[in-house]
């Protein structure tokens, strides 16, 4: 079955006609109106159905695809990770009737929604790149990956994967699987963990969970905006930034340590599901970092109130 | 931020390069005359290029790293007077991914550093001089470059 009909049919059946999508038809119309508007065997630099109306609808797109994504990620975490008070007050809103089934139900379908998003948004592309023999489509992609709005970058993606992956195996199976989905599965190569997930036709994502600052494990990992994922510590100090002050603290300047991207930390997402996966795959590590960690931690706090001290003494 | 980070990091690289590294090359932590083993100074051998006229040489090249690695690159020195169009008169090395307002990030490993500074022995960048001497024969007298390379390659054979 081709992609397109997939993809429609995924949408429908699954009463996703609610949630944005990407307009196969429309676009896919806009490209052979392109084709017809240039006597040109390709597409010029500036041709005005592409650069007036694929790209910008497919932005558009897109950006209501992650922000979908992203909100109802959140809600679903938030309503998974809630405890005391805040578990308390959900419950009077009616927010926590959702039983653990599903839960798990939830995730998975928006994991599902984000994978065969992005696969939709890079078969249109490499479609429009083959019609017009360009680049275009290539560079619009790196493009969106700067502007944030490529949902493989989500860090709630992440973050819904390792979900998925705790409430399967803490509590009771869930039903059966949907036909597009193959599951999730936390896989050790060499030692090195990665998130895997993957989707029917052999579509699959792997998410390197090495931290690239210390090559270790990722511990009390935190997302950059750019997707990319460090442990907390490591992230601090590549910022400039003590523990104390946080991420938010840093100068918007400082680059990520990967792609040399700026403005990555105001905006870094601490991803509880994960710390709780990895915490529980591999105790001994996490045990022996988190003995590290508590030092270094306080080490910081007390330099931290030894120089507020100082200043407030006018020393 | 820290020295706790720069260790730990260090200490990584250096189980990762015991497991697997490039055949030929060398590197390992400085040991100290008390016997201790010192993470911030790497002694490391890279050889020439099999099929250049770098071939047969081992070269010794010297990594310090700051408290600020992997944050900051480490400094990559061969021996001073070394013959090469991008290496300082000092020996420092004048590459890219070392340099930290260009090509470095705090993901490139001491593995990937030594096998770019290897290609860069063969293939130098004009447009990068760091020594009078090794850039005006690599631009103007190719026979005469090549003839020293080669020369300073029986400088440095293998330690038996």
């Amino acid at each position: 079955m081709k992609f397109c009909k997939t993809y429609q049919q995924y949408m429908q059946g699954h009463g996703h006609n609610k949630l944005p999508s990407v307009g196969f038809k429309n676009l896919k119309k806009i490209i052979k109106s392109c084709r017809r508007a240039s006597t040109q065997p390709t597409c010029p630099d500036h041709c005005p159905v592409c650069d007036g109306t694929f790209f910008p609808s497919l932005l558009n797109e897109m950006s209501d695809i992650v922000g979908c994504f992203n909100q109802r990620a959140q809600q679903l975490l938030e309503l998974h990770l809630a405890s005391g008070f805040r578990k308390y007050f959900l419950m009077l809103k009616g927010k926590l009737h959702k039983n653990h089934t599903a839960l798990i139900e939830e995730g998975k379908d928006l994991v599902i929604y984000a994978l065969i998003n992005s696969i939709a948004i890079r078969k249109i592309l490499k479609k429009y790149d083959k019609i017009h023999y360009s680049k275009q489509g290539q560079l619009f992609k790196s493009k969106v990956q700067t502007m944030h709005k490529e949902i493989l970058q989500s860090p709630w993606l992440c973050e819904l994967i390792a979900l998925h992956i705790n409430l399967r195996e803490t509590k009771s199976k869930p039903r059966e699987a949907s036909a597009l989905f193959d599951g999730c599965y936390l896989t050790f190569t060499d030692g090195k963990p990665s998130l895997t997930c993957e989707l029917f036709d052999s579509v699959k994502i792997d998410i390197d969970l090495t931290c690239s600052i210390c090559l270790d494990t990722v511990f009390d990992s935190v997302s950059l905006t750019c997707g990319h994922i460090f442990c907390y510590t490591c992230a601090c100090s590549t910022a400039s930034v003590t523990i104390v002050d946080g991420l938010k603290a840093a100068n918007p300047k400082e680059k990520c340590p990967l792609c040399r991207e700026g403005r990555v930390y105001e905006d870094a997402v601490h991803l509880e599901e994960l710390n709780i996966l990895l915490g529980r795959s591999c105790r001994e590590y996490w045990e022996q970092r988190l003995q590290m960690e508590r030092v270094e931690r306080v080490k910081q706090v007390k330099e931290h109130w030894e120089t507020q001290c100082r200043a407030f003494m006018g020393i | 931020m820290s020295g706790g980070i720069a260790r730990g990091r260090l200490t990584e690289e250096r189980k990762s390069w015991r497991k697997n590294h490039p055949h030929g090359f060398v590197a390992k932590p400085e040991t100290l005359p008390d016997g201790t083993v010192n993470l911030m100074v790497w002694h490391c051998t890279i050889p020439g290029k099999t099929g250049t006229d770098w071939e047969g040489g081992y070269f010794p090249l010297t990594l310090h790293f700051s408290e600020d690695y992997p944050s900051k690159p480490p400094k990559c020195k061969f021996p001073q007077g070394f013959f090469h169009p991008n290496v300082y008169p000092s020996g420092t090395v004048c590459l890219s991914i070392l340099n930290e307002d260009s090509g470095w990030r705090p993901a490139i490993t001491v593995k990937q550093i030594l096998v770019g500074i290897q290609d860069l022995l063969d293939q130098p960048n004009p447009a990068d001089p760091a020594q009078t001497e090794g850039y005006h024969l690599f631009i103007q007298d190719a026979a005469e470059y090549k003839r020293r390379v080669r020369q300073q390659a029986k400088q440095y054979p293998p330690l038996l």
